[in-house]
């Protein structure tokens, strides 16, 4: 059976032309715009969030994203890990420890800890009198081995009289050393 | 997927951002000293020496105000006690290890000494047992008896609290006046035995 063949500008005519359009149709969006007002944004991102869509994900930049991911927690999980704060390797998870610093001085009007911890800089971390003539503070300090000591009054360095000697006179004082637990 | 490209190269320099944190010796030290302090580093660095203990030498020197050449000598002379402690206690031991190993040379051990250490607790850190033996020599116990004493309890697996106990009291008995070999010998007796590791000599019948 033979067909007549199509007529190509109906066809173009047809496909171009306008569908027809609901008159109620402006009405239902102007209220439905109104709803999603009356719901607020929260409900609104929230309906975001659960519908369902396609992602489409390249395994490397995923694995990646995921490494990136667990190295960020690992760090910030760094200052949450339990602390003893005493001396002495491998003791604890690894982390921040809060360690307390102490110097007995009557005679100091300021007293700072300086050592590897915040670079030697006397202006990082002064003590506290929290009693006269005791000095006291809490740094928290990564585990390992640290080398320390007290400046009172800007000036005089003075090893803590309790702690280990840290062998390394080199400049001329001496230096305290203690370990925090934790450490590799 | 700018996003991804951005999660992918945090991914990637996030690690060595994490290991690139070291003491910063800017404004510190006058140019000429840092970079000679840099070349320190970057010389030890290459060589597989933890960086961070050379740099926190060369801020305890500015620090004190000692002289750059002051400086400059003390850091080139960690570098080398480091080497040495990394050659006695092994390729595999830790920062902390070699710091004190460092500093247990500084204070006359010899290499010997902290390569008997390492071989009494193999599979440990002797970390602790390093900062003790460095604290015993500088107060005056010879090497010999402080090494003797140190191996002995390392042997007995001892708590880190017994080698604290070990540091305080002989160094309150040399204050007190005794010999220290003897208070080094004495403490650590009494520790062993308290660890039931030193059988009780029973008085002849």
């Amino acid at each position: 059976m033979k067909r007549d063949p199509p007529n190509w500008n109906q066809v173009v005519r047809e496909l171009k032309a306008m569908p027809p359009v609901d008159p109620a149709a402006p009405e239902r969006i102007v209220q439905e715009i109104r709803g999603i007002e009356r719901r607020g944004w929260g409900a609104t991102a929230w309906e975001w969030l659960l519908r369902k869509r396609r992602v489409m994900i390249a395994p490397l930049p995923a694995m990646a994203g995921a490494a990136a991911v667990i190295v960020v927690l690992t760090v910030l999980l760094r200052g949450a890990g339990p602390s003893t704060g005493e001396a002495g390797p491998d003791t604890s998870s690894f982390g921040m420890h809060p360690t307390q610093f102490m110097v007995v001085d009557q005679e100091a009007a300021h007293v700072a800890v300086v050592g590897d911890f915040n670079g030697w800089d006397p202006t990082a971390h002064s003590l506290e009198q929290v009693s006269p003539g005791v000095w006291s503070l809490v740094v928290p300090l990564e585990p390992g081995r640290h080398t320390y000591a007290y400046v009172v009054d800007g000036e005089r360095w003075i090893p803590d009289s309790l702690a280990a000697r840290a062998p390394g006179d080199e400049f001329g004082g001496r230096n305290s050393v203690l370990l925090v637990a934790g450490g590799p | 997927m700018n996003g991804f490209k951005a999660v992918t190269a945090l991914a990637l320099l996030l690690p060595s951002w994490l290991a690139a944190q070291e003491p910063s010796l800017e404004g510190r030290l006058d140019p000429a000293t840092a970079a000679a302090v840099l070349a320190i580093v970057d010389s030890a660095r290459a060589d597989g020496i933890p960086t961070r203990p050379l740099l926190n030498k060369a801020l305890e020197g500015a620090g004190r105000g000692a002289h750059p050449e002051r400086i400059l000598w003390a850091v080139r002379g960690l570098a080398g006690r480091l080497e040495t402690a990394r050659a006695v206690l092994g390729y595999q031991s830790t920062e902390p290890e070699l710091v004190a190993g460092a500093g247990a040379l500084y204070a006359g051990v010899p290499p010997a000494s902290l390569a008997e250490l390492r071989e009494a607790v193999p599979g440990a850190s002797v970390a602790l047992p390093l900062v003790v033996l460095a604290d015993m020599v500088d107060r005056g116990v010879p090497t010999d008896a402080a090494t003797t004493v140190l191996v002995s309890l390392a042997r007995a697996g001892v708590d880190h609290a017994a080698y604290d106990a070990l540091r305080l009291s002989v160094a309150q008995d040399i204050r007190a006046g005794a010999a220290p070999a003897a208070a080094a010998y004495t403490r650590a007796r009494g520790l062993l035995l308290e660890a039931g590791r030193v059988p009780q000599q029973r008085p002849p019948p």
